[in-house]
């Protein structure tokens, strides 16, 4: 599908409408040795910089297509800076006045800014907050599949039911992420003041990195000095397992005041390297005329299956410690590996947003973290105990 | 040489000039117009706000999708229509649509120059929907709601 629409919407690109956004943001933490989403303690301008360009097609009264191509300065693979991926591309038709059917590649609605996480200038902080937009969850947005909408009229509210599956596959940072059949839905009651949404997620996912795939083999090596190594090894990876996300979201724009607040939990297969994850975050912004002062709290907890981490302790009772030194190495290394999965922290951010144009806004944000351990994936051992400071200055525009 | 003094009448006029209160403008009855083909008679305030904000995409009780317009971004009455009308300030307006366009959720309005131009695209197309000044309307368009100043009429 994605491939067909690829072709087919050239010839129709005289006859759209083109708009798009664009951010530019640099930043710095206050660490000299450690990075948090690639920020380190000289200025960069790679994380936040991206531009986004789409285009929209209307074949009939009912029959739309959308394309959106985003080029990022920071890459999630290994892609080079700013090259263009294809992050929406999809055919919508509107079946009833209730009901809406997308094809294409989309993206998950998990989080109330999940569909919006690229588009800085739609919501008013530098970037959603990462105790709950980190990549380990960011990382299956995006999926190639079919989407369906109902939305109805209540009293005071709209209510919006949402039902999509699909497929996705993503390399973040080192890490293969497969989602061989992904199916999810939310509900949602939307007023002039009030959001309230619920969101399930759930996908069967293989997980593959080169350090636990090296780990898996290496312990099959002691497989002859017993079967549980086996065991061991297939742990250390997942393969075609269910994996479970639910989020729940609030959000409350009266007068000067938003209010938005959204927590979630995911959870992971009983077996291979699951992470179960916790996160939430209550964000208050009060606007005064172009300017819109705001306050974040979060918090985030990460844990790792016990499973793995069991295995290997019972290792210790078939193969005691010093019988085998290259074995001891491998399991001193696994376990501080296991362990470093296993985190938790808060955050505090302080930020402004100055709408100096109609069609342009600049943020500046102070955030401070508890612990910037594993909330990107990035160098966090060298910051796991140390509470890490990140200002970041954003220019955020639409065409 | 005598000094000229200042007329004592104007001192007010003065002061009122340096504090710079605004004389406020007329205010437009807004009217939503159709096709005068289109089946629809009335609709609600709250259809009527869905329908511009994206919420509503086809005429409620038939399967006829809108081609909703918009007056010019920086007319009177569209600052008037959607400030006072639908409640959202326009930079508000403006974050708002940024991310119901860019989440692929929709379509957005189509813009027109002006009252002409939104007449003119309804006398034409049976799905179109705009809204105009009321002392405009004619027998060539159906009024299906009508607001003014806080007050509206389905």
């Amino acid at each position: 599908m994605v491939v067909a629409l690829s072709i087919a919407l050239p010839t129709l690109a005289t006859a759209g409408s083109f708009s798009g956004f664009a951010s530019v943001g640099v930043g710095k933490t206050n660490q000299e040795n450690a990075k948090l989403i690639e920020y380190d303690a000289t200025w960069s301008g790679r994380s936040d910089s991206l531009i986004g360009l789409q285009f929209n097609h209307n074949l009939t009264p009912d029959l739309d297509v959308t394309l959106q191509v985003l080029s990022r300065a920071q890459q999630e693979s290994h892609r080079s800076e700013f090259q263009p991926v294809v992050d929406w591309l999809f055919a919508s038709y509107q079946l009833t006045s209730d009901l809406r059917l997308r094809v294409g590649r989309l993206r998950t609605s998990l989080f109330l800014n999940s569909e919006i996480y690229t588009v800085g200038y739609a919501y008013p902080w530098a970037r959603p907050p990462l105790d709950l937009y980190s990549q380990p969850i960011t990382g299956v947005s995006n999926y190639d599949g079919i989407h369906l909408s109902f939305m109805k009229p209540l009293e005071f509210h709209d209510l919006e039911l949402a039902l999509y599956l699909g497929q996705s596959e993503k390399t973040v940072l080192e890490q293969y992420l497969d989602m061989k059949l992904l199916i999810g839905g939310h509900i949602e009651l939307s007023g002039d003041v009030t959001t309230f949404r619920y969101s399930l997620l759930t996908g069967k996912t293989s997980q593959i990195s080169p350090l636990t795939e090296g780990v898996a083999e290496a312990m099959l090596i002691f497989e002859p000095y017993d079967p549980i190594f086996i065991d061991i090894a297939n742990q250390n990876g997942l393969n075609n397992k269910w994996y479970k996300y639910h989020a729940l979201g609030a959000h409350w724009n009266a007068d000067e005041w938003r209010i938005t607040a959204e927590a979630n939990i995911t959870i992971p297969p009983s077996e291979g390297l699951g992470t179960q994850i916790r996160g939430g975050y209550l964000s208050i912004t009060r606007s005064l005329g172009q300017l819109h002062p705001y306050v974040v709290i979060g918090h985030y907890d990460f844990q790792l299956n016990e499973k793995a981490e069991q295995l290997l302790f019972e290792s210790y009772n078939r193969i005691p410690a010093g019988q085998i030194p290259g074995l001891d190495i491998l399991r001193l290394l696994t376990l501080e590996g296991y362990q470093a999965n296993d985190y938790h922290g808060r955050s505090s951010t302080l930020g402004i947003r100055y709408d100096f144009h109609i069609n342009a806004a600049v943020k500046a944000e102070f955030q401070y973290f508890e612990t910037g351990a594993h909330l990107t994936f990035v160098n966090s051992e060298a910051i796991r105990h140390q509470p890490v400071h990140l200002s970041t200055i954003v220019l955020e525009v639409i065409f | 040489m005598s000094p000229q003094h200042t007329p004592l009448w104007t001192v007010p006029l003065i002061i009122l000039c340096l504090l710079g209160i605004p004389t406020e403008p007329a205010k437009a009855e807004i009217v939503i117009i159709v096709n005068p083909n289109n089946p629809v008679e009335t609709l609600s305030e709250r259809d009527v706000k869905r329908i511009f904000l994206g919420r509503l995409r086809q005429f409620p009780s038939t399967n006829h999708t809108m081609d909703v317009l918009d007056q010019a971004a920086d007319s009177s009455i569209y600052e008037q229509f959607y400030t006072e009308f639908i409640g959202f300030g326009l930079r508000k307006l403006r974050r708002y649509r940024a991310a119901y366009l860019f989440s692929g959720k929709g379509r957005l309005p189509t813009e027109v120059s002006d009252h002409s131009a939104v007449k003119e695209k309804v006398l034409t197309n049976e799905r179109a929907i705009g809204y105009i000044d009321a002392t405009l309307v004619d027998d060539s368009v159906k009024v299906i709601y009508r607001w003014s100043d806080g007050n509206s009429q389905g």
